[in-house]
């Protein structure tokens, strides 16, 4: 009997998953454990393998097609079992699968949303309680993330009226004033349509999976802590000349680069320890105090922002980090995550100086608490000891929900990362 | 073109569908000798004989109910109750047999027959002379009703019930029938298809939606509020009452997000409902106000003419309640 090629358990909460790619066509010969196809979930690329050898005998998922954990991919066939033709269709699927893929995408997120309504654009929908809206009112401010207390309203009473909203969209360029500022990765994905001249030419994307968890994650980070940004800066001449004396040594013993990365981990790992709501989760009405530590470190890859956790980063060594780095790093940017890399995190450090920033303010890994944004190193004059001096200065962002970390705290965290980045032998002697 | 009542387009329609098919005949009280007590059906005895223009005793239930066996037979009859309120003698007949023959015999036994029905207030008629009883039959798979608007539909709509093969109700407003007075261009067959609604006037604010006298006192109200008031309404002649034409009350709610549904008949249980519940089910994300019903009060019809005035909606009534619900 053919055996039967299904979509295994994706992960938790991971419904759905997108064909991207099938490793082989109908006809093939394919050996036990082989892989057969690639599916592409959230921010995970991984392969289905063929439980027993045989030939393909059909592909019921082209590439394209959204599938559901134990949907049936296709069949492989035994010894003198039937083959399906080869499908001459399948490139026409194609096309049209990824088309569908945007309005299949909402329905995946049903716990999260009222059911009729889909995701909410951006942060700020408003629908004030003391006003009386209209089911086509609030329909229409969920579906454009509108905060309805900033339109004009016309209806008795100084209600918002339907035609209200429908000229307040038509009128604003892009429905700015309404929304929260976010960063241009979290675009939403259903934004009022805009008509374009006969010169404007556009160019329509589909936009893939891992794009759409981006989008919705920034935005739900976004909507739901309080964020608020922290800078210091700190001096890195010791750093950086701890780095220059051991760099060539560390690459021969461990055969990854030292970069900055594993000196500011540990230097963060140290300060959670001392302020143990950086490191926490709110739940419900329950603070949650991680008595661990899970560091993401953001990698920025062509598919997009992808997090990677190094779990129990307090209990590894600079070296142990800094080659769990590079394989996490590698690994995605070839889409070779699995889940369990992605999830678990308890604080998140983010780069953005490779690419030149000095100074940024981070969106939190939602539901982390805070994200440690750092930078390019820069050769500043600054004041010590009363005369000017050049020194590789950085600066640190701490971006933190102040639901839960007030300032104080959060300032004395980013104080104390300084600290021990500018003094690196505390590290030695106190973290 | 000659220009005539919309009891005359109802005589005239007569004449010609019972020359067209000599399977028609016609049954009511008053109807042969007398002409009608309206004189909606002179000159048929004249033309056709006894035994086609019938002068029934006053037994609606006869009435009905010999047509059921006349259309068991083949004949395509054409029954009046002389006024609507009387029907009720005749209702058994109508909702367990018209209704249900065809169903009960697998199609063998159609029931093609046109029960015509005068209805409707303000003519001083008092409690059993001015009901509207549409809501009686609303629940009654099988039937089908009718309630023509204008001098055209009182032809079109009575055409197309007497050649259908399902059982009509075809109601007849009596205010109607002199009051109103149109173009019908002769030896044309003038048809209104049933199961369609008219949008009789283009609008944008709100929607209103009536039939029989009803519809034309939202046109004049309409008229009005575009002229005095700059509101834009949207008026719907629903012309058949069961089966309704859901898709066009469904399009015009959901492009103005507002609806007033105006009837006679006693607010409760009326035909109103009805449409607000379809309304509510299938626009509610376009809903932008809560739908409205005008409608008569909740007590018989009452006789005294400053009663009736003060019964029945008007055009400052129906007005009223498109005015609110547009500035809602």
């Amino acid at each position: 009997m053919a055996l039967e090629i299904k979509v295994p358990s994706l992960g938790q909460s991971v419904p759905e998953a997108t064909v991207s790619k099938w490793l082989k066509q109908v006809g093939d010969e394919v050996q036990a454990d082989e892989a057969v196809v690639e599916l592409e979930t959230d921010k995970i690329t991984m392969e289905v393998t063929a439980f027993r050898g045989g030939t393909l005998a059909s592909i019921d998922k082209p590439a394209g097609a959204t599938v559901a954990v134990g949907e049936v991919l296709g069949t492989i066939a035994g010894e003198g079992e039937e083959v399906a033709a080869p499908e001459p269709e399948e490139e026409a699927p194609e096309q049209e699968e990824p088309r569908k893929e945007a309005p299949l995408e909402p329905s995946a997120r049903p716990a999260e949303e009222e059911p009729a309504a889909p995701p909410a654009t951006g942060g700020g929908v408003v629908i004030p309680e003391d006003m009386k809206t209209s089911p086509a009112v609030r329909r229409l401010a969920r579906e454009h993330g509108l905060d309805l207390t900033r339109i004009e309203g016309s209806g008795r009473g100084g209600r918002v009226t339907r035609d209200d909203v429908e000229t307040y969209l038509e009128g604003a360029p892009a429905a700015a004033p309404a929304r929260e500022a976010t960063p241009p990765a979290a675009a939403a994905p259903a934004g009022p349509a805009r008509e374009y001249g006969l010169d404007e030419p556009v160019e329509r994307v589909p936009m893939t999976p891992i794009r759409k968890t981006i989008a919705r994650r920034m935005s739900e980070s976004k909507r739901t802590a309080a964020h608020v940004t922290t800078v210091d800066e700190a001096d890195m001449s010791a750093i950086v000349e701890l780095r220059e004396r051991i760099k060539d040594d560390f690459r021969e013993a461990h055969g990854v680069k030292l970069t900055y990365m594993p000196f500011i981990a540990k230097a963060a790992i140290a300060a959670l320890k001392e302020y143990p709501d950086v490191n926490a989760s709110i739940e419900g009405e329950e603070i949650v105090y991680h008595r661990f530590y899970h560091l993401g470190v953001a990698v920025h890859t062509e598919a997009g922002l992808v997090v990677p956790v190094i779990k129990h980063a307090d209990r590894k060594s600079m070296s142990e980090i800094a080659a769990e780095i590079d394989d996490l790093a590698t690994r995605a940017r070839e889409r070779r995550l699995e889940m369990d890399d992605i999830q678990g995190g308890t604080f998140t450090l983010t780069n953005a100086g490779g690419f030149g920033a000095i100074l940024t303010t981070p969106i939190i890994s939602y539901p982390e608490v805070a994200v440690l944004g750092i930078h390019k190193i820069q050769e500043r004059p600054v004041a010590v000891d009363g005369r000017v001096e050049i020194r590789p200065m950085m600066y640190l962002a701490l971006s933190y929900d102040h639901r839960l970390v007030d300032g104080t705290p959060a300032v004395l965290f980013l104080r104390r990362v300084c600290e021990l980045l500018e003094s690196p032998e505390r590290l030695l002697v106190e973290a | 073109m000659a220009r005539i009542t919309y009891i005359d387009a109802i005589n005239r329609t007569l004449h010609e569908e019972i020359a067209r098919d000599e399977t028609t005949f016609l049954i009511g009280e008053d109807t042969g000798i007398y002409g009608g007590v309206f004189k909606a059906t002179r000159g048929l005895l004249e033309e056709f004989g006894p035994e086609r223009i019938i002068d029934s005793p006053i037994s609606e239930s006869m009435i009905a109910g010999m047509a059921v066996g006349a259309a068991m037979v083949g004949c395509r009859p054409l029954p009046e109750i002389q006024f609507a309120d009387f029907i009720s003698p005749g209702f058994d007949q109508i909702v367990q047999q018209v209704a249900k023959y065809r169903w009960r015999t697998r199609g063998a036994w159609d029931m093609p027959i046109t029960i015509r029905c005068p209805w409707g207030g303000g003519v001083g008629g008092g409690v059993f002379h001015s009901q509207s009883n549409e809501a009686w039959f609303l629940n009654t798979p099988g039937l089908v009703m009718v309630a023509p608007s204008t001098v055209r539909d009182a032809a079109g709509l009575l055409r197309s019930a007497i050649r259908s093969a399902d059982p009509v109700l075809y109601w007849e407003h009596k205010k109607l029938y002199r009051s109103l007075k149109d173009e019908l261009p002769e030896g044309e067959e003038v048809v209104t298809p049933i199961g369609e609604a008219h949008v009789a006037r283009e609008g944008t604010d709100v929607t209103a939606i009536s039939f029989g006298q009803m519809f034309q006192y939202c046109m004049q109200a309409a008229e009005r509020l575009a002229a005095d008031e700059g509101i834009s309404v949207e008026v719907i002649d629903l012309r058949t009452l069961l089966p309704m034409d859901q898709d066009t009350l469904v399009a015009s709610v959901s492009k103005t997000g507002k609806a007033v549904v105006v009837y006679e008949a006693p607010k409760t249980g009326g035909i109103g409902g009805e449409i607000v519940a379809l309304l509510t089910e299938r626009c509610f994300w376009d809903l932008d106000a809560p739908i409205a019903r005008v409608a008569g009060y909740n007590t018989p019809f009452p006789a005294a003419a400053t009663m009736e005035r003060a019964y029945l909606p008007t055009v400052d009534t129906i007005a009223d309640a498109l005015r609110d619900t547009a500035r809602t």
